[in-house]
Parts: C-alpha cells; structure tokens; sequence
C-alpha cells in the first residue's frame, strides 16, 4: 500500500500538468486549425531551395 | 473539352490548346509558378477559384482607415488578424500562406483554413495593399475580420477546455473506480475512503466547471417551466454526484463518480462533434453577405473619389472598374456589360446586361469598367436581403421538428416519472441496485437523438440548396415538396427568360413608329415580363392615361385621345385567328401586329427532363397562343400544354388537380402569378435579383434556371427519407433501452455511451444532405442539341 501514497499524489499531479498544457495550448491557438498543418509535411520547404 | 489547369471550367474553343480558360488563371498559374508554390496543384482537393484583375480589389486596402483599423503594434513588428475569402480546401490556405510569407516585409504570416483568419507579422509600416494584390492575384480576397468570428473562436476554445477537462478527469476517475471495484473489499477502510475522497475531488470539477453548460439549460428550463434535455442530463448528473457524495462522507457500499464524469464527458463530446459538423455545413450564406467591397468609386461633378460603402445613398453614381464587385444595387448606365452575379444566384456564368438593367450588390463585372446609379444600399441589397429570407427561414421552426420537440419534451416528464418509479422498485427490492439503475434509465432515455433528428437534416439542407441559389423562404416548404406528384410549369419567365425582344412589326411604314410609341406609352410600367420589349420605344410626348390591365390578355387605355387595346385578336377586338402576336387597335381597328421573341432557357429541357426522370407529371400554362405553347410543349416534352389560358385560369386548373388528389407544385415568376403560387401545395418563384423583394413564393430561384426546380424536389424528397430514418431510430432506440436500464441490466456508462452514439449517428446522417447529389442528366450536354 506504501506505492500508493507515492502514486496517487503523483498522478494527481500529472492530472494537474495535463489540464495546464491543454488549456495553454487551447489559449494558443493550437486547436484553431486542425485541417491546414496536416498538409505541412508533405511539402518541400520552400525557403531551401535556391532562388 | 478540356478543363481549364488552374480553376477546372471548361476552356473555350477561342483557347483550344491552352491549358488555361481565361488570361486570369493563366497569370495566377503563372504567379504561383512564380512563387514556387507548384506543390499546390498538387495537394488541393477543390478546383481554385477564377483569379479577379488585382488593382480594383486590392486598391480599398489602400485606405489609411482600414491600416489603422486592422493593424497593431506588436514586440516583434506590426500584427493585423485578416480575413481570406474564397478558401476551397486546406492547399489553398497553404498557398495563401506561402505566397504572403514571401512577400518583403512579411515576418510571419498564418492562415486557418477552417476559419478563413489570416495572422501576419509585418514590419513596422508595411502597407497591406501590395499583400492584398498578391492574395487578390491568386485568386482569394482579403478581408478584415469581424467581431462575431473572434467571438466564435473564443467560444470554441471554452467548449474545447470544458471537453478536455470532462476527458481528464474521466481518465482519472477511472482509474480510482476501477481500484474500487475490484479491491474495494479487500482494502482498509481508510485507503478505499482516500480514494473516495480523491474521485469527488476530480469529479467537482468536470460536473460543476465541464458540465456547466448543462447545469445553466437546467436552470433556464426550470425557469421556464418547460423540462427539456438538460435537465433530465443534469438531474442524472447531479444524482450520481449527490449519492456519492453521501456515500462517500458515510462510508457507505458504493460510489459513482466515475457515472457522473462519463456522463458529462460523453455529452460533451457529442454536442461539440455535432456543433462542429453543423457549422460547417452552414458557413456559406453569412460570409457571402460579408464578402461585399468596403469601398466604392464615386462619381460626381466629373470627378472620381474613393468613399467607403456606408457613405453612398441611393442616385449616387458609381464608378466600377472591370473586375471590381458592387457593393450596392444599382442599375447599369453604360451600354452593355457581363457580370458574375454568382454570389447573389448561385449561377456560376456571367450574365449579359443591357443599359437600364439592374446590377446586384455582390456581382462582378467583367472585362471592362462601367458606371451604375445606385438604387439600393446598405441592408436593402439584393444579398442583404437573400441572406435576411435564408436566415429568417432557418429561423423558423417546421412543423415536423415542433413536433420532435414537443414529443421530446413531454417525454422528459414521463421518464423523470419512470426513473423515480425505477428508483422506488429497487428501493424495495434491492436497495444497492437503486442508484445505478436510476442512473441507467436517466441515461439511457436521454431523447437527445430524437430533438437533434429533424433540425440537423434542416440544417444541412437548407445550406446545401441556399448555395446553389434555391432558397426556401417557408420552413415547411420541403415537407410539402416532398409530396409533390405534379409541377405546373408557366412559360413566360420561367421556362423562357422572360427577356422578350420585339420581332417583325407588321404595320404601315408610315404608322410603323406611332404605333410602337402607342404600345409602349401603354406597356410603360406594366409588370409583365413581356412588357419590356417596348421599352425601347417610348415617346415621352405620348402619355396613356386610364391604363387597365386585363391579366393574361392585354392593356387598354387611352393614348392621344384615343382608347386603345393592346392584345391577343379577341382582346382587341379585330377578327383574325389568333397566331400569338400581340394587336394594337382602336375601335375594332388593327393599327399593328408585333411578334414578340422570347426564346426558351438553354437548361429547360434539361429541367423538364429531371422532373420526368423523378417521376413528376408536368404541365405547361400559359397564358400565350397555341401555336408558340404546342411548338414549346413540344421540345421540352410536356405532353400536356395549354395555351391562353387566364391567371383565373391557372388558378381552376390547379384547383382541379388538387381537387383529384393531386399535390401540386406550381412554378411561375412570382410576381405575376402570386394567387396561383399561393394556391399550389407549394409556389416557386424564379426570381432574379431586384424580383426578390416582392415575391411571394415558398419557394425561390434565385438562380434563374428552372433546374433548381427538380434538384429542390428530389432534395426535399431525400431530407424527408433522411428525417424518417433519424425519428425512427431515435424512438425505437429510446423506447427498446429504457425497459432493459429500468430492470438493471445496463450498468451506467454503458447507457451514457449507447445515448450518445444514438445522438451521433443522427447527426451523421443528416449530414448526408449537406452534400449535394446529381437529378438532372448533364445540363449542358442537352443544351447542345437542343437549339435555344
């Protein structure tokens, strides 16, 4: 039973930093789009090529 | 043929061999070229649009109000938060984006292709006209934003944070519960309560943070005294919550956090897919109404000057270069000119307007510049309008979803009465099962998928068809249409233009002008489409007083001290057969005989074949003579036309076809035939532009072609299959799962879990209707061999 004492507040944390990255991500504009960045890697990246 | 590389139109024969239909796609395939944007031919899942000549677009950006409007100083540069119009798929949002990163000056530049906003990161400055010329040479606009869309972003973000704590906390409590469960038994006393206390400790949250959407509907059904969805979820909620909570501080049997936090979740996360799915299939009318010019050129005392489109009034007389869009009504003062009217109609090829015409706000013109006087402005314009009837009748509640609703809501008060039922039942029998049994039928009988069944399918519909021009101005439009066994066609105007042009004059030379002066003195203001021909030949010495309009056979009046008639042989009063010329005469005595031309629509045969194809009887009224109805009759294949029958006429005729059992729907011009429009099961009006205002229909062509007619009618018939399956779904579903919840067969979640998938699958297949389906066989390739 000692694992729990350490694990459960451990996961509570982890609860705590899941909903602190979500809500700064949502704040960020990270969700806005979720159509035009899945296009990102299938294109050559223009500023490498040589003029 | 082929299709043009950049937009997808057909090339003209005039550019057999060039890949590109017009020199705009051309240039703007030559710009991305340019830019090395190549790819992007590449990734699109949508054709381009047809690029607009830059300068006119780009030339309102140039107005310092709209810089300081749009732009503020950032730490790293200016920052402007933009609008993009005309974003097909997400490779357009990437070419926007990467042609505007390329320009000098642009530091960062960001485009969401879902919500058309475009970020950039300028230096300090920079004006934005050279950026809007680039966008505008692509072929998309550039826009400022409004306040409403970063008002829907904001929402957005809230319901996706409630969604992610409802998620988190679910995980967790999980996690606790399924601890519970199993070694519940086993575990001390004092770790199985931490672990209680722990779960209320996440579950306060996602009920009271996550789930305050609900708890708010509750309280406003409550205060309304009309119990409604939220509050059966809530009171589920709120009661898995409470039991818990005594349980938890009593150190009793069992506690149901995890049902509580599940049950919020999952709600959640349907009401945001559908919200999402349903937006989407709504966007286009309202941006449509947004995407008019800020700016116009106006004329006056012989100089030019730029003012911004709220400072015109109507008699302004505006400048508008080739490929610039009106941003008000007006009527063209120039000798002929093509427009694009496709952002009011829907009609996706330029029209060809003459002086006088009426020129829509929103609508392009082409090739060269031209002068209108503006007649409407503001929120009068045609697509001010359109927009005000499409939401008025998105507005309105139809029959058939009152219902739903109705149903919905009586049922709420009779499965509160059958959970409390549930609850007392188990109470006696099996006072540990109560809970989660109450839990399962609150759940489970949710009729969430019964009020979602017919507003969605509405929804998508009505967007679908107000994009191609076909608006439904009655929400119970579509229900009758879906009835309808029979269309009565009316010639002039719907399956003609309505354009008449004057033929062969029959008359003495001499007499030949007076007369048409006469006639036109007496068709002057006269409404019908035919009217017009004479127009060209008014006098203004000649003046008719005690004008009579006889509806479907002539104007009498008097004209130079004279009472004159204007009409078919028997109106006239002149012997002679009646071969559909028209006869101006006086006492009995023919001055002159006029043919008048009206040509058929190039897609009415087409219109006329889908309506057979969907197994529709049609019949043509018209009001003009036999042998010009029988020769239309004839090429369209209507194999029952009658000629010069009376608007009284029409009015029996479709009497008697309803009087034996028939549902008819009557498409006429709207202004005209408003009594018999108003009689059949369901009116539809062709309507072009200006007519709108006035006409009385409940059903309108704004796109001026009859084809809308059959897409309309199969549209409705599939929206009402589609609504039937939903309703029969969401009530066999409720009504098989709350005897199986209410006898404790179905644990919690697995109710909350079968609710929202219901939910989903509703949404899911209305959404079917968002998407167009093909009626008609190809109208173009019948246009060919059938001469206009």
């Amino acid at each position: 039973m000692n694992a729990l004492l350490v694990l459960i507040p451990v996961s509570l944390v982890l609860v705590g930093i899941a909903v602190w990255a979500f809500f700064w991500a949502a704040n960020d504009g990270q969700f806005d789009d979720l159509e035009t960045p899945a296009l990102a890697p299938l294109l050559e990246d223009a500023q490498e090529t040589p003029e | 043929m082929n299709a043009c590389r950049h937009c997808g139109e057909a090339v003209p024969a005039t550019r057999a061999g060039s890949p590109w239909c017009c020199a705009g796609c051309a240039a703007a395939a030559a710009f991305v070229a340019e830019l090395g944007l190549d790819d992007f031919y590449r990734l699109r899942s949508a054709p381009a649009p047809v690029p607009r000549e830059d300068a006119a677009l780009a030339r309102e950006w140039d107005a310092p109000a709209l810089r300081v409007a749009n732009v503020r100083a950032g730490r790293d540069g200016d920052e402007a938060l933009l609008e993009v119009d005309g974003l097909r798929c997400a490779a357009c949002a990437w070419l926007v984006e990467r042609a505007l990163r390329a320009q000098p000056g642009v530091r960062e530049a960001a485009l969401n292709g879902t919500t058309a906003r475009l970020f950039l990161r300028l230096d300090p400055g920079l004006p934005l006209a050279p950026l809007a010329l680039v966008v505008a040479r692509l072929g998309y606009r550039l826009l400022p934003p409004d306040a409403a869309a970063a008002a829907r972003l904001r929402t957005r973000r809230t319901a996706l944070k409630r969604l992610a704590v409802a998620g988190i906390g679910t995980l967790q409590s999980m996690m606790f519960a399924e601890a519970l469960y199993f070694g519940g038994d086993a575990m001390p006393p004092a770790v199985r309560d931490a672990l209680r206390w722990l779960g209320l400790a996440l579950a306060a949250p996602v009920v009271f943070y996550a789930g305050a959407p609900f708890l708010r509907g509750a309280r406003a059904e409550l205060a309304r005294a009309r119990p409604g969805m939220d509050l059966l979820v809530t009171t589920s909620v709120l009661l898995a919550f409470a039991a818990s909570v005594v349980e938890t501080v009593r150190g009793g049997a069992a506690v149901w956090f995890d049902a509580a936090v599940m049950f919020v979740f999952l709600l959640l996360a349907t009401r945001t897919v559908e919200q999402r799915l349903r937006e989407r299939a709504q966007a286009g009318v309202e941006r449509r109404a947004r995407a008019l010019p800020a700016q116009a050129t106006r004329l006056r005392d012989g100089t030019a000057e730029l003012v911004p489109a709220e400072a015109i009034v109507v008699g302004d007389e505006l400048a508008l270069r080739a490929d610039e869009a009106s941003c008000v009504d007006g009527t063209l003062l120039d000798a002929c000119a093509a427009f694009d009217e496709s952002l009011a109609t829907g009609e996706a090829l330029p029209v060809a307007k003459r002086r006088g015409d009426a020129v829509l706000a929103g609508s392009v013109c082409r090739e060269r510049g031209v002068r209108i006087r503006a007649t409407r402005v503001g929120a009068d314009t045609t697509l001010a309008l359109l927009a005000r009837l499409v939401a008025r009748a998105q507005a309105q509640r139809p029959r058939l979803a009152r219902l739903a609703d109705r149903f919905a809501s009586a049922s709420v008060v009779v499965l509160l009465a059958a959970a409390a039922l549930t609850a007392i039942a188990w109470q006696l029998a099996d006072p540990a099962r109560a809970v989660p049994a109450t839990l399962a039928v609150l759940a489970a009988s949710c009729p969430c998928a019964l009020s979602l069944a017919v507003p969605a399918a509405l929804a998508a519909v009505h967007g679908q068809l107000a994009a191609r021009g076909v608006l439904l101005l009655d929400g119970d439009a579509l229900e009758r249409l879906a009835n309808v066994d029979c269309v009565v066609l009316d010639k002039t105007g719907t399956l003609t233009r309505g354009r008449a042009q004057l033929g062969t004059v029959d008359a003495e030379p001499a007499e030949r002008t007076r007369a048409l002066a006469i006639a036109a003195a007496l068709e002057h203001g006269v409404p019908h489409p035919l009217a017009r021909a004479f127009a060209p030949h008014v006098d203004a010495r000649l003046v008719a007083s005690d004008v009579r309009v006889v509806a479907g056979q002539g104007v009498a009046g008097i004209v130079d001290g004279r009472r004159w008639r204007l009409g078919g042989p028997a109106f006239a009063g002149v012997a002679g057969e009646d071969d559909g010329r028209l006869v101006l005469a006086s006492d009995g005595v023919a001055l002159a005989r006029f043919a008048l031309e009206d040509p058929l629509r190039a897609d009415s045969a087409a219109a006329v074949a889908a309506l057979h194809a969907l197994g529709l009887e049609t019949i043509l009224l018209s009001g003009d003579a036999a042998p010009r109805v029988a020769q239309a009759a004839q090429r369209l294949a209507i194999a029952d036309a009658r000629a010069r029958v009376t608007p009284d006429g029409k009015l029996q005729a479709v009497a008697a076809l309803q009087a034996a059992g028939r549902r008819v729907a009557m498409a006429g011009d709207g202004l005209n035939d408003a009594a018999v429009l108003a009689r059949a099961d369901v009116g539809i009006a062709m309507a072009a532009g200006a007519a709108l205002a006035q006409v009385r229909a409940d059903l309108v062509l704004a796109g001026d072609s009859p084809t809308g007619i059959a897409q309309a009618i199969a549209e409705a018939r599939r929206t009402r299959r589609v609504m039937r399956q939903n309703l029969a779904w969401a009530s066999a579903y409720n009504l098989a799962i709350v005897p199986i919840a209410a006898f404790g067969l179905l644990p919690p979640w697995l109710a909350a879990l079968g609710m929202c998938g219901s939910s989903l699958l509703v949404t899911l297949n209305a959404l079917r209707l968002a998407r167009p389906m093909r009626v008609a066989p190809l109208p173009s390739a019948i246009a060919q061999v059938l001469p206009a």
